[in-house]
């Protein structure tokens, strides 16, 4: 279960009038489990876009 | 259109007065706020297959504003949204199945339609795709695609993305992805 965050949509949004809002979700960042900075373990998409 | 205008055609049956009263409504500004009246009357517009009032109608339930929270008839509004093509729709829909609530816990469905989302351009959907490759939900972990994401919502301005990057660290991955 993520901490889920709304943000109000900008008077002038072209879909919806104000007062209406768009989310977000996260799981909290514990400082003893950041991402693994070993680059072994990321994927290789980004080689792929070479 | 002047408001009794618009409450007339919304009252025989107008979808688009009656998604603008129902909006209208919700807002408060021209007319007093009054979120039971809003969801009555985007409920109407939502079940003549109005887009974003399907949405609204979703976010009403699942927030409870106007209306008993009922997630599961919230999570059926979004889902008809969404197959429909709305950004924000599908987000949510991925909001929901990533937290389970009004439909079972399912990473897979969630990255799936964070990914439709973000692929669109949604900042918030793009924050929220990064977020599954960090953490490694519904995806392999990838430090690279989920700095990637983050950073499209960044460059449009996205707060919780600027705010990911400093969390993550992610200030030397996002630039990797450039090399």
């Amino acid at each position: 279960m993520g901490k889920v965050t709304y943000r109000e949509l900008p008077d002038d949004h072209p879909l919806f009038k104000r007062g209406w809002v768009v989310a977000t979700v996260r799981r909290p960042i514990k400082n003893d489990k950041k991402p693994s900075k070993d680059k072994s373990v990321v994927n290789s998409s980004k080689e792929d876009n070479k | 259109m002047k408001f009794s205008n618009i409450y007339k055609l919304a009252k025989k049956g107008d979808v688009d007065s009656q998604y603008s009263l129902g909006s209208m409504l919700h807002e408060g500004n021209e007319l007093e706020q009054d979120y039971e009246e809003s969801f009555k009357w985007l409920l109407k517009a939502a079940k003549q297959g109005h887009l974003i009032a399907q949405y609204n109608v979703g976010y009403m339930l699942h927030r409870a504003e106007g209306v008993i929270e009922d997630n599961e008839t919230a999570f059926s509004w979004f889902s008809k949204a969404a197959e429909r093509g709305l950004a924000f729709a599908q987000n949510y829909l991925g909001i929901m199945y990533r937290t389970g609530v009004g439909v079972n816990e399912d990473f897979e469905e969630a990255f799936i339609w964070f990914s439709i989302a973000a692929e669109s351009g949604l900042a918030e959907a793009q924050c929220n795709l990064g977020s599954m490759y960090l953490d490694g939900d519904g995806v392999p972990e990838s430090l690279s695609d989920g700095a990637h994401w983050v950073d499209l919502a960044y460059k449009q301005g996205n707060e919780e993305a600027a705010e990911m990057i400093n969390e993550y660290e992610l200030w030397d991955d996002v630039n990797d992805w450039y090399k």
